[in-house]
This record gives C-alpha cells, structure tokens and sequence, in this order.
C-alpha cells in the first residue's frame, strides 16, 4: 500500500464519525424527528445568528434568516420551528406564517440550559423542508452573584410593539414586540424545594385587516419576557394578541 | 437654545426613542459603543496625563511623602458621587439595577477578594485600569500584568473555578436589609430623595475636605484637574449606558468605568469575535490603551519599557492573577468598586473599596522590605 492510500484511508476513517454525526444530530431529538416528515431536508437558506459563548443562557439571543430566493414560484413559507438538543424540553419557540412574507428574518431571545445545538427547521407550503444547526457553548453566569429566587406574578403585562421608524414603502420593515411574563417552566424549584408550576404565555398572534398573518407559539426555552421581531411587508391597521396559558389574553395595537 | 437642546439627551430611560442621537447613530448599541469608545480615550488621556493612581496613594502614604495622589483619588470619588447622583436626579436612571447593589452579598468573599486585589495591586504595581493606561505608553510588563488579569478573571468567572466561586458565594451570603446607603437610610424613614443626598453630600463633603489638606494637590492642576475629570467619566459613563442605551426592548446594562471583567472580555473578543458581539465594556477598554498612547505621542512620553529582572516578573504574574481573581470576587477594581460602584453608595463598594486599600497596605508592610 502506498503511502498516499494510508493517508487517504487514514483521513476518510477521521471523517466518518463526523459525517456520521452531522447525518444523525437532528434524529435524537424527538419532536424535531417527528416534525421532519420530507424524504430530502435541504441544509442550505437557513442562517442562524447565535453567540458562540452565552453567558447567561437565560437569555441567548437568535436571529433566523432565511433566503426566500430558494423559493419556487407561489411558493412560501409556512413555519419556521426552532429546537434544542439539551434542554429539559426540545421545542423552543415555532413561528407560523398565515400568509407569504416577502422577507424572513425573525429574532427572538432563548433559554439554553447548557452548551448544546439548536436547530431550526423551515417548511414551505408544498412540502419542503430545510433543516440547519448551530453549537453554542452556555458558560455559567458572567453576572457576578445575582442570587435572586425572587417568583414573580406570573401575569401577562406592559405589552410593547415598536414600528420602523423610517419604513419605505414596498419594502419590509422590522417590527418589535414584548411582553413582561416570567414564563415558569415548571422545572424550577423555591428555596424552600416547592416546584414552581409552570406559567407560560402560549402564543403571539400577528393580525392585518383582522386577518391572522404570523403565529408564534412559545415554548419553555422561550426567554423570559418574550420577545419577538419580524418583517412584515405592510405594518397599517395590524392588531397583536398574547394568550397565557390560564386562557388570559391582552390585545395591543401599535 | 442650550437647555432645548439638553432635553432629548436626559431622556427618562424607557422614554419613546427619538433623540438627537438619532440623527448620529443607527441605533441605541452604535451609539453606545462608540460614546464607549470616546469615554475609554478620554480616560486614557486623562489618566497618561495625570499619572491617576490609588497604588501610589496608598504608597505615597506609607512612605509619608505627600504627592496628593491619594487625595486627588478622593477628589475623584467625591465628584463621582455627586454628578452620578444628579445624573440620577435628572434622568431617574436606576443604581439598583448595577452589579453593585446586591441585596444578600457574599461579603466574606467581597473582603477576600478586596484584599487579594490589594496585594495584586502592589505585587505589579498599578491596578488593571493604571496598567492598561501605562501599556498605552509603552510599558511592556503591563500587557503581562493584564494578560495576567483578563485570564484569571475568567477563570473564576466563567472557567475552571467558577463553579468554585458559585459555591462558595451561596456557602456566605449575608441577606441585608438594603442594598445601599441612601437605601438604608429609606427604610429608617426619610424620603428617597432626602435619603440620597444627605447622605451623598456628607459623604462628598467628608471626601472634599480630606482632599483639600493636601498642599500639592491644591497647587498642582495635573492632580485636581485630572481628578475631577475623571469623576466626570464616571458619571459620563453611566450616562451613556443608562439614558443613550436604554430601549424598551434590548436595553444595554447599566454600567460605568471598571476593569477586571472587562479587560477578560475584550480577551475573549479579539479570539472569538465571529460569533459574539462588542460590548460597552470592552471598547472602554480599547479606547483606553488608545487614548494613552495618543497622549503619550504627543507629550513625547512614548517610551518601550520591560522587566529588569526574573523577580520583578514573578512579582507581575502573580500580581496580575490575584488582580484577576481579586476582582472577580470583590465585584470591580480600583476604578469598578471605587470610584464607578462608590458613586452608587452601594454596600459592597464600601467593603470592596476599603479592602483593596488595605491589602494593599499590608502587602506593602510585608513586601517593601527589598
């Protein structure tokens, strides 16, 4: 055998666990296996913005792109679903598109329980698929000696949406939005070792002209105060709508 | 004309965005960061040109040679606390919402770090802020000395011993009433307001009387001046943070001048920059080591230094890590517990503050005999 197949042999053998592994990531976790129902999962148009090192996993921010020039014609896209592979529970937040956006760029902030992969998963309306990854690594807090068990009220409160403030017509515009709720996720215990009962604010509905147009439903690795940015196409006569999980709602318009 | 103008930049934090800010910056982080940036240089300036440093104070003190630099750091202090407090009174910006005011601090930690700082301090002598300052001027054995620091910092922070740290803290926490002075005297029964600023006014005028016993800080500009400049950045820096980057949505966290963490910081940026984003506090950092060496060009007092001997670079190792991890504990420096905590009045400042000069001091008893 020749010194260069020994190489080539060598080098392929150090490959497989990584393509094995980059093949297999997304299978173990659960609802996102369940939730990839196409035969081919395209990786390429999905952009993720994460830090590569979270100092307070409690709130990480995430930033989804998606490159709309991959769609077809009368083609769009209808969810957008993120998850995790190391939290206590996989799903993270899922957007929901009721019409097509000309432009898919959506922040919103998430809880990391520790260093690990999140994943976003895109469908279209005819069935397609993209799946994309990123690794960030959660240290423990930077924030010096918080030691706060403080429960706050688990009530929905000061509900804020800020429109662009120069939007040019025909072009999308970011629109953000946030609510005060402290999203208990029920996996969290008092001092004194009681579990604290989950508390979460379920959904964000987005309303034009009364008619629904993006749906976000929040999850426990939904952040804390819940907030989600968008860019809508139009931001005229638009109506937004939280819902808790006690079935209390508020109602804002911008 | 002037006081029109003032309005839109002492908004109430949380007000509705639209300020003559607006028309420089893209948004509330560009303009934080590049104001940070700015502050950062003119400390360093400042600092190169001043010579500011509680070290030689503390020194000077012991030695009983009056050069008023541990008045001129008092002065400091005292227009630190003062403007932050009107910064407070005309804007409605929040201390508690600093690393400073905790309500069940670790405050055997506060005094261990303190003086574990203290010790640094004298083993390299300058604290972080001093050395980044003499790093801008040419001097090699701060970069150890800070490279010391930043990595230690993390260390402890968020490394190999935080969880260490963690542990430790939640072993000594001491619940207490009040997170700080004005706040104490609240719950005694004073107004908020009345609370604040007879307690800021004594306090200041203690410091400024302490401060005017010194002949040479009164005839020397480089010392007063310098000084009060710097308190002014203080509560420039807080003015930045508090009112430029405050948003409904993605405020910037309250801060102001401090070293340690931030000098770790601005480590991990230059090595992972592609996936996290530059904060306030290490473009101070930067702008600091910039503003030293524009100074320093000018005034011709660029000048490459480095160790002498294999001692006085063992001396700047270990001081750098007991810096590093000093200040991690103690929550700040010289600069983030003494003068930026200092002019929130809050309790862990001045614990934090008396350590770190008592470490020093008795490090001085100790290693001064070579």
């Amino acid at each position: 055998m020749s010194v260069r197949s020994i190489l080539a042999a060598f080098a392929l053998v150090s490959c497989l666990p990584a393509i094995a592994q980059t093949t297999n990531d997304w299978q173990r976790v659960a609802p996102l296996a369940q939730a990839v129902n196409s035969e081919v999962v395209l990786s390429k148009g999905i952009d993720i913005t994460l830090p590569l090192v979270a100092e307070n996993g409690a709130a990480v921010p995430l930033r989804v792109n998606f490159d709309t020039s991959q769609l077809a014609e009368s083609e769009f896209i209808r969810s957008i679903r993120v998850f995790s592979s190391g939290n206590p529970n996989a799903e993270v937040i899922d957007f929901h598109f009721e019409a097509p956006f000309s432009r898919i760029e959506l922040s919103t902030r998430i809880r990391l329980s520790e260093s690990q992969k999140v994943f976003v998963l895109a469908e279209s309306n005819q069935g397609r698929q993209w799946l994309s990854q990123r690794d960030v690594r959660v240290t423990v807090s930077g924030c010096l000696m918080t030691g706060d068990d403080s429960v706050d009220a688990a009530v929905m409160s000061s509900p804020r949406i800020a429109l662009p403030r120069n939007a040019r017509s025909g072009e999308a515009a970011e629109v953000r939005t946030l609510i005060n709720h402290p999203m208990e996720t029920g996996f969290r215990e008092t001092a004194a070792g009681e579990v604290i009962p989950q508390q979460l604010v379920e959904s964000l509905t987005i309303k034009q002209n009364d008619q629904p147009i993006l749906l976000v439903k929040f999850h426990t690795g939904t952040s804390a105060n819940p907030f989600v940015s968008a860019f809508l196409d139009e931001v005229d006569n638009l109506l937004f709508r939280w819902e808790d999980q006690l079935g209390e709602h508020i109602e804002e318009k911008p | 004309m002037l006081l029109a103008g003032m309005k839109p930049l002492l908004k109430t934090p949380g007000g509705p965005n639209t300020n003559v800010m607006d028309a420089f910056f893209n948004d509330h982080e560009q303009a934080v960061l590049i104001l940070g940036a700015l502050l950062g240089i003119a400390y360093g300036a400042i600092g190169q040109w001043s010579r500011f440093c509680l070290y030689r104070g503390i020194e000077q003190r012991f030695t009983r040679s009056d050069t008023g630099k541990l008045h001129s750091f008092a002065l400091a202090m005292a227009c630190a606390l003062l403007l932050s407090q009107v910064l407070v009174e005309l804007t409605g910006i929040q201390f508690n919402q600093t690393h400073y005011f905790q309500s069940n601090p670790s405050i055997p930690l506060l005094i261990v770090g303190g003086l574990m700082f203290g010790i640094g301090m004298q083993l390299a002598n300058a604290c972080g802020a001093r050395s980044l300052v003499l790093l801008g001027s040419g001097n090699l054995r701060s970069l150890l000395v800070l490279l010391c620091i930043g990595l230690s910092a993390y260390m402890m922070m968020s490394g190999v011993f935080a969880n260490l740290r963690i542990g430790l803290e939640n072993l000594t926490r001491v619940p207490l009433p009040s997170a700080s002075v004005p706040e104490a005297l609240t719950i005694m029964g004073l107004s908020s307001s009345v609370s604040r600023w007879s307690a800021s006014l004594v306090i200041a005028a203690g410091l400024l009387m302490y401060a005017s016993r010194s002949e040479h800080l009164r005839t020397t500009p480089r010392n007063w001046l310098g000084a009060a400049i710097i308190g002014v950045l203080i509560s420039a820096g807080w003015w930045i943070t508090g009112v430029i980057g405050a948003d409904d949505f993605d405020p910037v966290r309250l801060s102001s001048l401090t070293f340690v963490a931030p000098i770790g910081e601005s480590l991990q940026y230059l090595m992972l920059a592609s996936g996290m984003s530059l904060s306030f506090a290490s473009v101070v950092v930067l702008g600091v080591i910039l503003g030293s060496f524009g100074r320093a060009l000018l005034s011709r007092e660029f000048q490459w230094q480095a160790y002498d001997s294999v001692g006085q670079m063992q001396r700047g190792i270990v001081g750098g890590i007991l810096m590093g991890i000093g200040g991690v504990l103690s929550l700040g420096c010289t600069l983030g517990q003494g003068l930026s905590g200092f002019s929130t009045l809050a309790f862990t400042s001045l614990i934090a503050l008396p350590s770190i000069i008592c470490g020093a001091y008795i490090s001085l008893r100790v290693f001064k005999s070579y």
